[in-house]
């Protein structure tokens, strides 16, 4: 009954919007068309401090009807926002409030593939922070999950840097060939923050904090105030995140990915710090077989972390200076990016640039505008986003497979379609981990 | 003369029935004795850059071979044992069977050999730079301009042969970087300075010391000065710097790319001047006017270990001891010898104003920068890198000399060979000779 109220007032809202443009044509202050009340989403916001805070000024054109802390005090601060919002410390409580429409998530790490299929579930839009889950099986359920109701759910993840023009100019290079034929994919990042292990018990937590819920699905570790306060806190320990991989991996893989259009890896093979069971590696470097398309052949990706790197193709670009950067190598060159700009190496004599194939002026891909918006507009309206959970979990699925095969130490081959890594039981026991009794992650 | 000019046209028609020549059965004509189909080559200075140039064209006739050290002439004549030899140009030029000649001399004698080979009717390749100072640029090039349509003229700026050069060209020309508004020259060799060597005795006798400093103020002899451009071409008297040196190769890509001819205005700085050697270090700026495909260009030149600015972080200056980068409304071009890099201006460079080429649209390879020299001197095919090319390039080079020397922002008078704001420029426009050396003899 609930979802079935929700659907309704959805398609209204769409069709609102569908018809904005003929709302205009009333006096004004009577109806303002797209910002009228009944043509607003209500939004819960989970987890409101940190990036959760990012996010306030822009929703704040739509109605949030819900906050959701496991910090009371985060809570307060965005309760002067949002005074008319109900209050919640549980996600899964603010998940039953029947009015919602939305659900824009950024809880830790370890919580993000919980509150995506909970939220779909219970037919709700979700925008969720980076990256989509904690390990391959997570991924792979937000996917399903979304691809099961994508025919009424808009889905964005929080990749914001994708919005930045730079990458469509990425994509249109490669697709158009300035490279000739894409043969290998790097990304990479220089971020690094060593930690010897999971920190002592340390205090007590703080009234304002439900620590046991902070802790969430993931195994029990005491309290240590260390962990709080930012994903560079309690990203790299494995049961509260995925390290690099999933922190500026996700945003500086997603360059790459947008000029790749691949599926799920068919290989996976990795190296880096010695194996720490508390915390993930610093450095590191990942390479997939990814499968051919229907544009280019099979390639290359890899993914280097924490002072691994490609090799520059020339020693007059020094890739060290890009610290998030990827690089794409063809038959007859190199294009070399970061999130704001890209470089085009044609490499050798024969480089000549007949093949590069010139786009029109209408053909340009479109700026997608305002990152959020682009999901408050498709919650409305035709449902489309950038980083919708397919493409988001495709990206994370691979990378964390990545720190699968780290684990292993070997070579693994994957079957994408069932999930399965076919040569290492030991592999196959990672791809999943284990929750806290009483946690559902597809609830 | 007029014998040589019809021996030339002769050579220029069999050439182009060069493909009838053929049926002659082989062997009926033995090499050496077939000049109708092969240039008789002067070869003057043998050693060096002269010893590679005469190398690259020993497949013509080595009719003379003359060189002011007598063991460079033994060794080269080892080899070329029917060429008649001289220690004085001015003599070799007299020899009545020269078609064209490969002056690899000092800096100095530069311009002195091209007019003089030009005025006899003689193609000439010549080494970089063509002129020791701005009126002797000139002169080249007015002389070129007058014979051109006689004789084939090639500065030896080889890279210029390279397809690194023809793909950087296109991209320029293609709209890679948008509508182009300036290039940055660089290259970080750091010139020595000092003063001109002290006197060591005796000359040996196997060098003719006078011929060697020929029409330039005399210095006595050292040996320091002799062994490579490097060793002399920082002497104001000898050579023009880095700028002369490097500058003719690295200012010839953007010359190339963006269609350069000569300068409207120019000024320079560098170390304290000297006035015995060419400034440590130099930076210059000139103004080239607009032409009928693009707006005025800003050029400047760094040597010395002066760089520009990089548009990217990833643009490794350390590494990057040469070359040019080009600027756009929307981007950037970095080029050297061989490397094309190009970065699109963050915003609104979406490539659709770069228009790819077809293939038949590529700049065609070169035969080789020597070999596109010997047969445009028997077809008349042109060169590319022939006097008013290269004379505009070299004259562009040495205005910035001036500049630096004068301290002001110079207004060009190309026409004119004169700088319209600026009399006291004219005393370093051209240089004085020693008595009895004429420039356009």
């Amino acid at each position: 009954m609930m979802e079935k109220n929700i659907t309704q007032r959805r398609q209204f809202l769409k069709s609102t919007a569908a018809v904005g443009m003929g709302l205009v044509i009333l006096p004004s202050g009577t109806l303002s068309g797209a910002n009228a009340p009944s043509n607003k989403l209500n939004v819960a916001l989970i987890g409101v401090g940190g990036r959760g805070r990012a996010h306030q000024g822009p929703i704040s054109s739509e109605n949030v009807v819900a906050l959701c802390d496991v910090d009371e005090n985060n809570l307060a601060k965005a309760a002067k926002k949002f005074p008319k919002a109900r209050h919640y410390v549980d996600w899964r409580k603010c998940l039953d409030q029947k009015d919602l429409d939305a659900v824009i998530c950024c809880t830790t790490d370890h919580t993000h593939a919980f509150v995506a299929n909970w939220s779909m579930n219970r037919g709700l839009h979700i925008f969720c922070e980076k990256p989509m889950g904690n390990c391959v099986e997570e991924a792979r359920v937000v996917r399903a999950t979304y691809l099961k109701n994508k025919h009424k759910l808009a889905t964005q993840c929080g990749t914001q840097r994708h919005a930045n023009p730079n990458f469509n100019r990425v994509r249109e290079l490669i697709l158009d060939g300035a490279v000739g034929t894409l043969t290998d994919v790097y990304a990479w990042g220089n971020r690094q923050i060593p930690r010897p292990g999971y920190l002592p018990a340390q205090g007590e937590p703080p009234k304002n904090l439900h620590y046991d819920l902070w802790i969430g699905p993931s195994p029990w570790h005491p309290y240590n105030p260390g962990y709080i306060g930012g994903c560079l806190k309690w990203n790299m320990y494995w049961d509260f995140g995925s390290g690099q991989i999933g922190d500026m991996g996700s945003h500086t893989m997603d360059l790459a990915w947008n000029g790749m259009d691949t599926t799920l890896p068919t290989t996976a093979q990795a190296t880096g710090d010695p194996f720490n069971p508390d915390v993930t590696p610093v450095k590191m470097e990942a390479h997939f077989d990814m499968p051919a398309n229907d544009w280019r052949g099979a390639i290359r990706l890899g993914w280097y972390q924490g002072g691994a790197m490609p090799r520059s193709p020339k020693p007059y670009v020094d890739l060290n200076k890009i610290g998030h950067g990827v690089m794409f190598k063809g038959t007859k060159g190199y294009v070399i990016a970061d999130f704001g700009s890209r470089l085009v190496l044609p490499f050798g004599d024969d480089a000549d640039l007949t093949y590069y194939k010139r786009r029109s002026e209408d053909e340009v891909i479109p700026d997608m505008g305002h990152f959020q918006k682009e999901w408050v507009d498709a919650c409305k309206g035709d449902l489309k986003t950038s980083c919708d959970f397919k493409y988001s979990c495709d990206l994370i699925e691979t990378m964390l497979l990545g720190l699968v095969a780290y684990r292993v130490g070997k070579k693994l081959r994957y079957d994408g379609d069932r999930g399965r890594v076919t040569n290492s039981a030991e592999g196959n026991d990672l791809l999943s981990r284990k929750y806290r009794p009483g946690w559902t992650l597809n609830g | 003369m007029s014998h040589q000019i019809k021996r030339r046209t002769f050579l220029k028609n069999s050439a182009a029935v060069g493909a009838g020549l053929m049926i002659i059965k082989s062997g009926i004509l033995k090499a050496g004795q077939s000049p109708n189909e092969k240039l008789n080559i002067a070869v003057i200075g043998v050693a060096g850059r002269g010893g590679a140039n005469l190398n690259n064209v020993k497949s013509e006739n080595i009719v003379a071979l003359c060189d002011v050290n007598a063991n460079n002439l033994a060794g080269a004549a080892k080899n070329f044992p029917r060429a008649k030899t001289y220690e004085d140009w001015r003599k070799c030029l007299e020899q009545k069977d020269i078609d064209a000649v490969v002056c690899s001399t000092i800096d100095h004698t530069h311009a002195f050999v091209n007019i003089w080979a030009m005025n006899r009717g003689k193609h000439v390749y010549c080494e970089k730079p063509l002129a020791n100072s701005v009126e002797e640029a000139h002169m080249v090039r007015r002389t070129y301009l007058k014979n051109k349509k006689k004789i084939a003229t090639q500065m030896g700026t080889q890279i210029h042969a390279s397809d690194n050069y023809r793909r950087m060209v296109e991209l320029i020309r293609n709209g890679a970087i948008g509508t182009p508004s300036e290039a940055r020259v660089w290259c970080s060799r750091m010139p020595e300075g000092g003063s001109y060597l002290p006197e060591v005795k005796p000359v040996p006798d196997h060098i003719n010391w006078d011929l060697w400093v020929g029409p330039t103020p005399f210095h006595p002899y050292n040996p320091g000065y002799i062994g490579g451009c490097l060793k002399w071409n920082r002497f104001w008297d000898f050579g023009s710097g880095q700028i002369g040196d490097m500058g003719s190769h690295m200012i010839d890509m953007a010359y190339w790319g963006l269609d350069l001819k000569l300068p409207a205005t120019c000024k320079a700085e560098g170390t304290e001047i000297n006035p015995d050697t060419c400034p440590k270090w130099l930076t210059a700026e000139w103004d080239h006017p607009a032409n009928d495909w693009r707006p005025a260009i800003k050029l400047y030149w760094y040597d010395g270990g002066k760089k520009p600015g990089m548009p990217s972080e990833a643009f490794n200056r350390e590494k990057l001891f040469k070359g040019v980068l080009f600027k756009g409304d929307k981007g950037w071009l970095l080029a050297d010898y061989s490397l094309r890099i190009l970065m699109p201006k963050q915003r609104g460079s979406d490539m659709t104003h770069y228009k790819s080429p077809k293939p038949e649209e590529l700049i065609p390879p070169s035969l080789g920068h020597h070999k596109e020299w010997i047969v445009a001197c028997k077809t008349g095919k042109p060169t590319t890198c022939n006097f008013d090319y290269s004379g505009a390039l070299v004259e562009n080079n040495m205005l910035a000399l001036v500049a630096y020397r004068v301290g002001k922002k110079l207004e060009y008078d190309a026409k004119n060979l004169r700088v319209k704001n600026c009399p006291e420029a004219d005393k370093y426009i051209r240089k004085t000779y020693r008595k009895g050396w004429v420039l356009n003899g």
